[in-house]
């Protein structure tokens, strides 16, 4: 129990320290969770850089389906969502939620709870960095938003972008061209017991059931007494 | 025609423009193809570790584990055991069917079609405490009897470095997926005035039996004539 303490207390710091810095080609990382003084429960911010190998755009061609795809990022099955305040400090991104998210390839090993509302933030800015990269990496601003729940566990999260590395798409090349990114992320969710926990309760309901055996006997001796 | 050509300038001048700097979250992005001494066309990726990333033999995503590995898919007229990389930590090999990755979004492996596979296999490098700098992996390739490229898909593993350790329960040391588009070489097909000189031609064949047949049916009724 102890050493989960100082794990814990491990965590935060880590928290801490790579949260200034924390960035990713369209992936999402869990940087704070904070009290939601507003709302009640806790506010989940979420940091997001565009890797330089990555563009943004409204429109990116995907020749392997002939569709093409939005930017966005999807973070699958965030538990105990609070009505509308999911958030993107980004104006050039809109935050929604949605139950079910088609379309984009989940990670592996995971699977999208229909049941648990997803974080959608979309790109609905002009076409960026499309071509000629690689580029500087570029701060995206923080997503989120907030849970009535306070633990958190593995989920997994989903983004599409643009590779812009390469001969322009229309020259016959690469970039310009979808690109896609999954990879897990922490999510809200509900407290499961520890095993500590379940022994406790079990120890519990043993002694209950001693005292009360005891407690039985020993009236049955009484009785026999009198 | 010619305009074709102009663009074709451009774009091996945007190639070579663009060559020297392109980087990937172990995203391959085409460098260029020359013939080889030893027979047919090597064809060059470029691949470097973005700064989110790093590589590991077995990363945890879900309930199972990804060892960091790239995969560019249908590598057409692949001559056996050309398969390249300059950097020693990674095995280059090549498959027709890679199972066990997430394809691009309605690309589907051609199981007739070689794919190339490039493996990590040295220590964990940059699994927690990212972001890092860029870093460059080499170049990774084969040869092909085709020196024409069409659009092909490819798909990579590695491991999301920022945010808290996954031992403290965060997602840093856990798979990222990354797919995206790519190109590989293809036979060539016959563009279309070289269908229209087939079909002049197969005209002409016909035209001049045609004629023969008539001549020789007109001396035929001339000789009844004498």
């Amino acid at each position: 129990m102890r050493s989960n303490i100082a794990l814990r207390l491990a965590a935060m710091f880590c928290l801490c320290s790579f949260s200034m810095s924390a960035q990713a080609s369209l992936i999402p990382t869990l940087d704070s969770i904070v009290a939601d003084a507003i709302n009640g429960g806790n506010v989940y911010s979420y940091d997001g850089i565009l890797a330089p190998d990555q563009g943004l755009s409204t429109s990116a061609i995907n020749p392997g389906n002939g569709l093409n795809y939005i930017s966005k990022i999807v973070i699958f099955d965030f538990g105990g969502y609070i009505d509308n305040t999911v958030f993107s400090t980004n104006t050039l991104f809109d935050a929604s939620v949605e139950l079910v998210s088609p379309g984009l390839p989940i990670a592996m090993g995971f699977a999208d709870n229909a049941a648990l509302y997803n974080l959608v933030f979309t790109y609905n800015g002009p076409d960026q960095r499309m071509t000629g990269g690689p580029y500087a990496q570029l701060d995206l601003g923080t997503f989120g938003a907030s849970s009535v729940l306070a633990n958190t566990m593995m989920s997994s999260f989903s983004a599409a972008g643009v590779k812009n590395t390469g001969t322009p798409f229309a020259m016959g090349g690469e970039a310009g061209t979808a690109a896609f990114n999954q990879g897990s992320v922490l999510v809200p969710a509900n407290a499961v017991p520890e095993p500590s926990t379940w022994a406790l309760l079990l120890i519990g309901f043993g002694s209950i059931g001693v005292v009360m055996r005891r407690g039985s006997v020993r009236q049955g001796r009484k009785l026999q007494a009198i | 025609m010619n305009k074709k050509i102009a663009l074709r300038l451009v774009g091996a001048c945007c190639l070579m423009t663009f060559g020297a700097g392109a980087n990937a979250s172990i995203v391959p992005t085409f460098q260029g193809s020359s013939a080889a001494a030893a027979g047919g066309f090597t064809f060059n990726y470029d691949a470097q570790l973005t700064t989110d990333q790093g590589l590991s033999t077995s990363a945890p995503s879900g309930n199972a584990s990804y060892g960091s590995r790239f995969v560019i898919y249908d590598f057409a007229g692949y001559i056996a055991g050309s398969a390249f990389s300059t950097n020693n930590l990674f095995t280059a090999a090549a498959e027709l069917v890679s199972t066990g990755l997430t394809k691009v979004p309605g690309e589907i492996d051609d199981s007739s079609l070689y794919n190339l596979v490039f493996t990590y296999t040295g220590a964990d490098f940059r699994t927690i405490g990212g972001p890092y700098e860029s870093f460059d992996l080499g170049t990774f390739g084969a040869r092909s009897t085709f020196s024409n490229t069409v659009m092909s898909s490819f798909s990579g593993v590695g491991v999301k470095n920022t945010g808290v350790p996954v031992a403290d329960g965060g997602t840093a040391g856990t798979a990222a997926f990354n797919q995206g588009s790519v190109l590989a070489p293809v036979a060539p097909i016959p563009e279309a005035s070289t269908w229209a000189m087939l079909l002049i031609g197969f005209g002409g064949i016909g035209s001049t039996i045609r004629r023969r047949k008539r001549d020789a049916a007109k001396a035929s009724l001339q000789l009844r004539a004498i």
